[in-house]
């Protein structure tokens, strides 16, 4: 991984509303942290990001970030986006030194379409998207590609077949699926379906009493019915 | 496909807040590619049903999709003509409740441009405002 540079500025402001006048001129709010230094809060520019982030493959950047005139090698260890608008609202950076092993999550993205897809009429499902990988800053990738053109139907790629690249190597259970060419689903009445489910759905009860318990409660209900017919209440003029 | 709950404790229910936007299933999770809702509504499971089937065919059996909202909220209708008061009604049917940025559904193992279409169509079905994302999206 390519170090990228990017300027960032110490931050004063830390309540809501003022990080959120910070968001509106422009600025997204920052923190550093790791490699044994304490954690310092920053802010940087919005467009300078954005510029960053959609010219890489990822989210998963090494930065030079320069803060006050001082050069900080980091990672980009987490962007947080709006749900609706998708801007940015937060960045964490996470330093580290060039000479440190690092772990962090890279994304898989398959290459071409596999055999099994294109003659068997299979489907290929991604079970996982995203691996450890650990080693040096500068040899971590951005994004691994992974070749599926091989996999036939019914066949897995597993976490243990991926190659990592050199110099860094890929954490996790090997026996973990991560592409797998399924059988293509069966027809389904849909009509069918909607017919066989419940009108009403069950009602759960607190306590469920028992078969004895519920012989008894009848014993009990018919002796008292008789008596209960005896006492008629008595009619007000 | 399950429309209702298939157990409840209580049949019926406050009708609760739909304010603010979804704090969470607002990311594609499963799939490739999504449609995220830019409104709020009470979805119903007809809705719900008619965008689901409008989407497998359109897809036509390939690939995969995951419906991300289920019907879990209860709720209620006088009949008609009918005075106010005596207590609440009878539960007339069941509803998801979504709000902006939720994902509604999710495809994955087929082209982008059949998942657009496919979510397209689906959309035409709902009661809201709607838009086609992908998993590295923004």
């Amino acid at each position: 991984m390519k170090s990228v540079p990017l300027n960032a500025f110490g931050r004063v402001v830390k309540k809501r509303i003022l990080v959120k006048q910070l968001r509106s001129g422009g600025r997204v709010p920052a923190v550093i942290y790791g490699h044994n230094r304490q954690t310092e809060i920053l802010e940087v520019v919005q467009r300078d990001l954005e510029l960053l982030i959609h010219h890489s493959h990822s989210e998963n950047l090494l930065i030079d970030l320069s803060v006050g005139g001082k050069n900080r090698l980091a990672l980009l260890q987490e962007v947080q986006h709006h749900p609706l608008t998708g801007k940015f609202l937060h960045v964490d950076f996470h330093e580290v030194s060039p000479d440190e092993l690092v772990t962090i999550f890279v994304p898989i993205e398959k290459m071409g379409e596999p055999e099994g897809v294109k003659t068997g009429g299979g489907v290929l499902e991604n079970a996982l998207f995203k691996v450890r990988v650990r080693g040096l800053p500068k040899d971590l990738p951005e994004i691994l590609h992974v070749d599926v053109t091989h996999l036939q139907l019914n066949q897995t790629l597993h976490l243990g077949d991926l190659k990592a690249p050199e110099g860094t190597k890929i954490l996790g259970d090997s026996h973990l699926p991560v592409f797998t060419v399924a059988e293509p689903t069966a027809a389904v009445e849909v009509t069918a379906a909607v017919e066989g489910a419940p009108a009403e759905p069950e009602m759960i009860r607190e306590k469920k009493p028992a078969e004895g318990e519920v012989a008894a409660d009848d014993k009990k209900d018919k002796k008292s019915e008789p008596k209960g017919e005896e006492k008629k209440p008595e009619k007000k003029k | 496909m399950a429309t209702i709950p298939a157990r409840v404790k209580y049949r019926k229910m406050h009708r609760g807040s739909r304010k603010g936007i979804a704090r969470r299933g607002h990311t594609v999770a499963f799939g490739e590619y999504g449609l995220q809702a830019l409104d709020r509504c009470w979805m119903t499971t007809g809705q719900i049903e008619a965008a689901r089937v409008t989407i497998s065919r359109h897809m036509k059996r390939r690939g995969k999709m995951w419906i991300r909202i289920f019907p879990q909220k209860s709720y209620t209708k006088k009949p008609l003509e009918t005075r106010m008061g005596k207590g609440k009604a009878g539960v007339e049917g069941w509803v998801a409740v979504v709000r902006p940025a939720n994902v509604l559904f999710e495809v994955d193992g087929i082209s982008e441009t059949i998942a657009k279409e496919s979510m397209r169509l689906a959309a035409a079905k709902l009661p809201i405002r709607t838009r086609f994302i992908k998993r590295h999206g923004f």
